[in-house]
Order: structure tokens, then sequence, then C-alpha cells
């Protein structure tokens, strides 16, 4: 990918404390890609994480970022975006952070179709916590807080984003970074809530969904037949898992109003934008007339 | 016929929650209001839409009250239950009203020497309009029997049915006159309590505490609210949703008070001044967030509404319980600026002046009111609400056009004498920075190590002792040497006061030292405040004396005595005074 | 040479314990060789390896992701280094296997490459250094 803009701009000198080999290098590597070929500059993104591995991202961007806490990550994007709707707002986080502790932020976030796109770096494990089982760790995953295999059903994130009225569904794979960055590429230009759910190997603790278990595994909806506007083969494809694994885009629709065009509020300006107009005596007569329903 | 009083009594309208009480209490309230009376109404409500006895309690008179006040000299009562509810806080003399198709004992209630009238209220509401317009039979006999002009009530009539339709206006105006016309025949001028006009006194407001916050931040320049609907923080937050667009205030009504506070953080990161408000089960939800932008140094206001806890506890009743909570509220040490308005004009002032304080020290701050002062209603001069006072102050925040003369890199967490970073604003070429919710360097990285973790915890912690410099000595109301001194936070100053005007007034001698800036507390205005008291008692609306304890903790004082109320009811002043073992003798007592 | 000596050279180069070992080994690295190996330069450099090696070089791609870089590489061969002890004892810390498992990696690519370079040809071994992400030819030279 030739991009407009040299993705070293995005370079940071921080020591990566990511293990060898994780596929966060390559989400990384490909979020740098996909901001330099829509040439957005630094200033101009603003990258929301959470708490995991791939959560330390943004400090190893030269970006706006902002590393908050767990599971909450979109709520602060969403409220970064309605303050200042000029941003574009990238949230990073992984399974955990994004489907489990955040499950209803998610949820609510797809259904509120800000214009906010979210790159979930989905290993199906809990990383920085060592080992335990993930809302997406298969049926019968057996890590430390798992012993006898997990019980629970796998969190389906496609299916549950199209239940909930996501407009942008994609999904990725962190060892092909060209087809990420276009997928983010894609999110990050559709206007409206866009999710690209990454599949993403832990190699230090997850030996089961190894680069060789999705190698053999995905396929690109790309190289089908695919229409991605056909919301009920969305629907089949969301539920793809055991033998074949769709990777591109799910499902997409255009044209719809994101959650800040219907703010009229922000019709007229931003909050940060009359923020900065702000002076340090407001004019009092342009709130004395509130008083009145009070007499 | 014994001497009459005029305008300084109480009234109190009790009923079924649905019954249309609150609408009925707060309508009388602004008719004495038009007529230049001073109200203090306090609501009294249960946490259900149907069902359950509400009162509505309002103390009237020619000067400013900050109180209800008992016992009760009117009683309007709209089911048999309210009569036998506040039978014991009726004075004697006083009057109740009530439709005569309750079946009520009332041969105990003259007893008492009571004006007790059964009023066909019902059958007035049904001849001139329908049932529904009972309340409106009840509050026009009220206006009967205190020989109150019913031209205040008609206009309240006016105002409050005018988008019902003409029709509906009339039979309201026609009910009303129709009992005002009937008490008056009724009672001639036995009633001992009168109301009347106050010739030549100003136009004022009828406002509560949660509006006069509100109407703050407005001016203050919050320019984004995000919460979860929680009592009795959500009229707050209904109140700037209400407003027109033009003000540019961003409102979101978040899935949980997670979200809100989290949404209120990143707009506030983004740079708009932001706030969220909500009640103590909301603020626990908020709480980790809250420390989020402890070490991030985001500004943030929440407003925390108190009510009766723990857990769901009283939810439409009033405590002062979280005041340590809040105080120290999120793992590890961080700083957080705590405020606590007194009054109605002071929840105005809480209202800019926190957004001020989150900017200037970047930090959360948290203005904790209560039930009581949130949802009381008092009558507000006009300046009172002075929008010309209000003073905007971010800070240490850069303009672009400051960002434009950087030409080191820029340092969000650069270490400063003051613990204060120059804070720009996400969206400029030289002001790009990541913030880390880790400990983490000058630039923002992450980082453990231990040299570096020293110094940002000095400097984070530093702005404490910055902000204290300028947290405000506690007040003291009343004589300097008064023989006891209330030591209060928060609305319980408001029966406080007026408890000591009463003891003073009868040859006592006490004062009040109100507590507003709470954290970070001055200390040595506060130990110089508290040494010049002879005998100092707490007066607190909970159990364990929290801001004695915070006061011990601070200064090493003791109160002489706490004085505790926790059944979910504000203090009367009466109940203060009586506590106090003081006689109170008041003009309307018997 | 045939698989059985290709497998056994693997294991005693490096240190394996048995020959699954070695192959979980050698089929990861070749596997991650597929994903950087162009169709076109594929069947001049297996030409000389035992057949049934070459289920794992088979070219993912037509045309390779140029993004695949050593750390993608890397992350192939980690998967197969015993990184993790059991419980969490650290802490919270960085694991003490995982923190080692890079360099392990490294050796363990370079085992394999050593023993795949022993079998072809000088041109051969241009041709694949030529594919191979740049800190992962610098391996490769060296094994």
């Amino acid at each position: 990918m030739v991009t407009r803009l040299d993705p070293k701009v995005f370079d940071a000198e921080a020591e990566v404390s990511w293990c060898p080999g994780c596929g966060d290098f390559g989400i990384l590597r490909a979020l740098k890609l996909a901001l330099a070929e829509l040439d957005i500059q630094p200033h101009q993104v603003l990258v929301v994480s959470g708490i995991g591995c791939g959560s330390k991202l943004p400090d190893y961007m030269a970006i706006n970022g902002y590393m908050t806490i767990h599971g909450r990550p979109l709520p602060i994007a969403t409220g970064a975006k309605l303050a200042n709707p000029e941003m574009h707002v990238v949230v990073v986080n992984g399974d955990g952070d994004s489907y489990g502790i955040g499950g209803n932020h998610f949820v609510q976030t797809c259904r509120r179709n800000p214009n906010v796109t979210q790159v979930v770096e989905n290993n199906q494990i809990y990383g920085l916590t060592k080992g335990q089982y993930s809302p997406t760790s298969d049926k019968g995953f057996v890590t430390t807080t798992s012993p006898d295999g997990a019980i629970e059903l796998a969190f389906n994130p496609m299916a549950v984003a199209l239940a909930a009225g996501a407009t942008f569904i994609a999904r990725a794979f962190s060892g092909e970074p060209k087809h990420m960055a276009q997928m983010i590429v894609e999110g990050i230009k559709h206007r409206g809530y866009a999710l690209i759910d990454v599949l993403q190997p832990c190699v230090t603790f997850n030996r089961v969904n190894t680069y060789d278990w999705y190698r053999k595994r995905i396929y690109h909806l790309e190289e089908e037949s695919y229409d991605a506007t056909d919301r009920e083969a969305a629907w089949t494809k969301a539920h793809e898992w055991e033998e074949r694994i769709p990777l591109g885009i799910l499902y997409r629709i255009e044209g719809l109003p994101t959650y800040e065009d219907q703010v009229p509020t922000l019709a007229d300006g931003s909050p940060v934008g009359r923020l900065m107009e702000l002076t340090k005596r407001p004019r009092p007569e342009q709130y004395e007339s509130q008083k009145e329903q009070f007499f | 016929m014994a001497d009459t009083i005029t305008n300084d009594m109480s009234i109190m309208i009790g009923g079924d929650a649905g019954q249309g009480v609150e609408s009925s209490g707060a309508g009388f309230c602004l008719a004495l209001a038009r007529a230049g009376l001073h109200v203090f109404a306090l609501q009294d409500y249960r946490s259900q839409i149907r069902g359950g006895h509400n009162f509505y309690q309002i103390r009237l008179g020619e000067r400013p009250r900050y109180s209800h006040s008992d016992p009760v000299h009117l009683l309007i009562a709209l089911t048999p239950e309210s009569v036998a509810l506040h039978l014991d806080n009726l004075a004697e003399g006083g009057a109740v009203i009530f439709p005569d198709k309750f079946q009520i004992d009332e041969a105990p209630l003259k007893q008492r020497g009571l004006f007790v009238d059964a009023l066909p209220l019902m059958a007035i509401a049904e001849e001139h309009g329908s049932r529904l317009m009972v309340n409106t039979a009840a509050l026009g006999a009220a206006a009967g029997i205190t020989e109150f002009p019913l031209e205040f009530m008609e206009s309240v009539i006016r105002d409050n049915f005018a988008r019902k339709g003409e029709q509906i206006v009339d039979s309201n105006l026609k009910v009303a006159q129709a009992a005002y016309t009937l008490a008056r025949e009724r009672y001639g001028s036995d009633f001992g309590y009168r109301l009347r006009p106050v010739d030549g006194a100003p136009k004022r407001m009828l406002i509560n505490g949660n509006e006069a916050i509100a109407m703050g931040a407005l001016a203050g320049g919050c320019r984004f609210i995000s919460a979860y609907p929680m009592t009795p923080g959500t009229s707050v937050f209904e109140w700037l949703s209400a407003l027109p667009h033009e003000y540019g205030v961003v409102i979101k009504h978040a899935e949980d008070e997670i979200a809100a506070i989290c949404m209120a953080i990143g707009a506030s990161f983004a740079g708009a001044r932001s706030m969220t408000t909500t009640s103590g089960g909301g603020f626990c939800l908020m709480v980790e967030a809250m420390g989020l932008a402890g070490m991030t140094e985001v500004p943030l206001v929440i407003v925390e509404a108190q009510r009766g806890g723990p857990s769901t506890g009283l939810p439409t009743r009033t405590e002062q319980s979280d005041l340590l909570f809040a105080i120290n509220a999120a793992q590890g040490e961080f700083p957080r600026i705590v405020t606590a308005p007194g009054t109605i004009e002071e929840c105005f002032e809480a209202g800019w002046r926190a957004f001020n304080l989150a900017e200037k020290y970047q930090c959360p701050v948290i203005v904790m009111t209560d039930s009581f002062l949130a949802s009381s209603l008092r009558t507000l001069e006009l300046d009172a609400i002075d929008f010309a006072k209000v003073e905007i102050d971010r800070g240490a925040t850069l303009t672009y056009e400051d960002l434009d003369q950087l030409t080191d890199g820029y340092r969000r967490f650069e270490l400063t004498e003051s613990g204060i970073s120059p804070r720009a604003i996400p969206g400029h070429p030289k002001g790009v920075f990541a913030a880390a919710s880790d400990e983490h360097d000058e630039t923002g990285h992450i980082t453990e190590e231990s040299e570096n973790r020293v110094r940002m915890m000095q400097k984070r912690m530093h702005k404490l002792a910055e902000a204290e410099t300028e947290m405000r000595a506690p007040a003291l109301y009343g004589p300097q040497d008064a023989e006891v001194t209330l030591v209060c936070w928060g609305s319980t100053f408001g029966a406080c006061r007026e408890a000591v005007d009463e003891i003073n007034a009868a040859g006592g001698s006490a004062s009040v030292l109100k507590f507003a800036d709470l954290w970070p507390l001055p200390a040595e205005a506060t130990e110089r405040a508290l040494r010049a008291c002879r005998r100092t008692v707490a007066v607190e609306q909970n159990y364990t004396s929290q801001l004695a304890k915070l006061i011990r903790m601070t200064t090493g004082i003791d109160m002489d005595r706490t004085l505790n109320k926790y059944d979910g009811r504000p203090f009367a002043p009466e109940e203060i005074a009586a506590a106090l073992g003081q006689e109170v003798v008041s003009g309307h007592k018997a | 040479m045939n698989y059985g000596q290709f497998l056994a050279d693997v294991r005693k180069r490096g240190g394996f314990a048995t020959d699954d070992e070695a192959l979980a080994v050698a089929s990861n690295v070749l596997m991650a060789v597929a994903e950087v190996l162009p169709q076109r330069d594929a069947e001049g450099i297996t030409a000389s390896l035992p057949p049934e090696l070459l289920v794992y070089l088979r070219p993912t791609h037509a045309e390779p992701d140029p993004h695949f870089d050593s750390q993608l590489f890397l992350g192939w061969v980690v998967s197969t280094v015993d990184a993790t002890g059991g419980r969490d004892k650290t802490g919270g810390g960085l694991d003490i296997y995982a923190a080692y498992s890079g360099d392990e990696a490294i050796r363990r690519c370079q085992c394999v490459f050593s023993v795949l370079k022993s079998l072809m040809s000088d041109r051969q071994q241009a041709t694949m250094l030529a594919c191979l992400p740049e800190e992962v030819g610098v391996w490769f030279s060296a094994a």
C-alpha cells in the first residue's frame, strides 16, 4: 500500500512491552497504515483504549491517545466525539475489555451509531493477567480459571453487533496486516460506528487459536460473491466459525445518520469549539431569561 | 377571638402519590411568592408513582425562610390518612380542611382546639368542573380560610392550566372561586392565621437547589452533561436538557452511571466543560472512572445529591452520609475537591465555581447536596442569582494560539512548581499527547520507574495543597461569643440558622459554623474558627458524624457533642433547639 | 535427505526431545515462510526439500502481504515455545518464560533454517532470503 502520508509520522519512541510475535504488532502496524492512507495527521485523531495488552497501543504511537480503564473506552470515546465531532476517534481494545466488562457499552454503542471506529484485538484469552478464558473463548477452552473447560458459549461479536444495529461490521486477521489496514480504512471512512473484530493469536497463552489454526479456517468474503448490505446473509456469515471463518466486511449500510448528526445542539458548533470562545466573563444577559420560569 | 397572626405560618398538603400533592403544593407556593411572601417548601414523597402518603409542607413569612418548621397551622388533607398521620404536628388553633366524604372522627381534633371542617370539595369540583379538580377546590378553600386574596391562586391556575385550554382554565377558576366563597362563609374571620399580600415586595423566584446548580453550571460554561437518572440528582440533568438548543449544551442520557461519567471524562479530555450528576448509588459506580480523571488530570464536575443509604436505602429521602466516602472514593491517592453548598444561593455559585476549580486544578470536583436541598423550593431574590458575578477561569488550559508559540515538544504532565501542567486541548499539531491511567512520565508515556513515580505523585498531590489555599473558611452565623455553636455542612444550615435565630430571640446564645469547602479542608482556618467557639455541637443528617470525624482527622479538634438524624427526614429548627435543651419561644406558639 | 533425516536433524540441532516437537517447530517456521513466499518463487525453492514438507510451504497468497514483518513471522514460531510455567506466580509482572520466548523462537528459526540451507543451493538460498522480512533475513543468513 502506497500511502498518502508516511506511516512513520505515527512512530513513537517507547519500549514495547508486548510478547515477541504478539498479534498486537500487526494491529499497530495496520492502524498506522490506515491512518496514513487516509491522510489523517497525528493531531487529527484520538485513539482511546481500555486495559489489556493491546490497550497499551496508544503508548506506542505518536497520536492523541487516551489509555483509560477496563471496559470503558467506548463511552469515553463517545463523549470525546460529542465534544469534538471533527476529531477522528478510534477505539482499540481487547475482547475482554469490549465484550466482557464493557459488554453493555458495546451493545449500546452499536445501536447509538456514533462516528467512532473500534478495532477489537480479539485473542480469545486474557493475556495481561496471564491466561484466563475470555468472553470469546470457545466452549471447552481450558485455562487457569476454566480448568475443566469453559462452560459458557463463546460471545459472538459479529452477531451481537448486527442484532444491536451496528452499521459497519468487519473482521480481520492480525496475520494479514494489509487486509486489516483496508478494513480499518473502510471503517474510518464509514459514517457511523464501525466494528473491526481482529482475530489475533495470543502466542504466549493461547495454544489453541494459533496462526496455523486461523490460517486453516479463514477465507475472504471479497473473493466470493457476497453482498455486505444483505442483513440476512450477514446473519448467516456471523455464525460461521468452526470450519470456516469469514474475513472482510460482513455488513455495511451507508447513509444512515450518525448519533452526532441527530444532536440538535451540535448543528451550529461543538462544545469544544464553543469552549475555545469562552471569555472570562460570559455575557450575563444571555442567561437572564432563564429566570422567568421561576416566577 | 384570640389575636390573629398574619403572614407567619406553616401549611401542609397531604395525600396519596398520584393525587397531585406536589403540583398543588408548588402552585400554592407560587401564589404565595407572587403575593410577595417568602416561602420555603419541603416535599416529602415516597419512591413510587402511585400510592403511599406524600406531603408538601410550606413555611411562609415576610422574611426569608431557610427551613420548614413545625408545627403546622393549616392542613389540607386529600386522604383520611393525612389527618391521622399529621395530627400530632398540628398547632393548637390550627385548621384541617378535607373533603366531606372522608370518615373522620372529628371529636379528638376539636378537643385539641383545631378548626375542623369537612367541606364538600368533591361536590364543588364536580359541579363546576370535574372530580379531578378537587385539589383546586382545596386550594381555593385554603385561600378562603386564610383570607388570602384569590387573585394570586387564580393567576397560578391560569398559568398552570393554560396548556390544557381555556375551558379547563375556566372550570378550575370556578371551582376555586366556589370553594373560596364557601370557606369564607364557614369561617368568616374565626381562623387565627391570615395571609395578606405584601405591598411593594419585589418579584422573586421560586427555585430549588438542583435548578440553581444547573443554572450555575450553564453560566459557568458547562457544555456537556451525561448522566443516568437517579433521584434526587436527576433534575439537574433534566433542567439542562430542557434548555433551548442555542445554549449549545450537549446532553447524553447514558446507559449507566459508569458510561455517564466516562462520557463526561471523554468530553472533558476533548476540551469541553463537562459534568455528570447522580446520587450515592450512582456515584459508587462512578468511582473507578473518577480515579481515571484524577490520574490523567482531566477536569470533571460531579454533582452528588445524597439520599438515604445504604444500597437503595430511602430513595426519596434526605441524608448526609456520603461525605467521607466522597473524600476517599477510589483506589490510590489523588487530588479531588469536595464542596457542599448549604443554601440555594450557594448552589448557584457552586454550579459555576466547580468548573473553575476543576479546570484550575485539573481534577474531579464533587459538589455534594442532598435530597432536601436538591428538591426543597425557596423564594429567592432575582439578584441572588447574579450572572454578572460569574467568572470563567480555565486555569492552565492552553489556547491554540498558546500552542502555536510552543518551541519545545509539548509535555502534558510537565513538572511545575504548583503541580499544575499546561493543558492542551487535543486537535493542535503541537499539542499531540497520549495520557494513560498507568503511571506515566511528563510526556504521558507509561513507566513504572521509581524516581518518576515519586515525582509524579508529588506533582499531583501538590495540587491539593495549592487548592487548599483557596478553600473557604467555615462561615460563622450569629454572635461571635455564643454559648453554643452548631457545626454543620450542606443543607442542615437552613434548620440550624432558624434554630439559632429562635434561640437567640428567646434570650439564648447560639451560633452556626457552616462548612462549605470540605476537601481539602482548610485546616488552619478551621482550627482558628473552632478554637474561638465555646461549646460545639455537630449537627449532621447521618449516624456517624462524618464532618466531626473529618474535622478531628484534619485538626485534632473534637466536637463537644453531636446531634444526628438518620430517619431520612430533614431536621426542623424546633427539633434542633429542643435537642439543645433550649426553650424556643416562637411568636406563633400557643 | 529424506523426511525422517530432516526431522532427526532439526531435533538434534534444536535439542528437542521428540520428533513431534521438532515437527511442530519446523512446520511453523515453514508455514511462516509460506506467508511471505510468492507463488512464482515457491517451486524453485522447494525442489530439493523432502516432499512431506511441501504441504507446509504452499504459498498462502499469490502475492505476499508486503506488511508481513519479522514480528508476525516470529508469532508463528513463538507459539511452539513453552512460554508459561503454569499459574502466574509473578504477581502480574512480565512472565519469566515469555520474556525469553523471542530469543528462543529466533533460535528455533535458525535451527530450521540451517537444516534447510544444507539442502538448498546458493541460488535457492538467495531467492528465499529475498522473500523474508528484513530481520528474519538476518537470522537466516546467520543460521
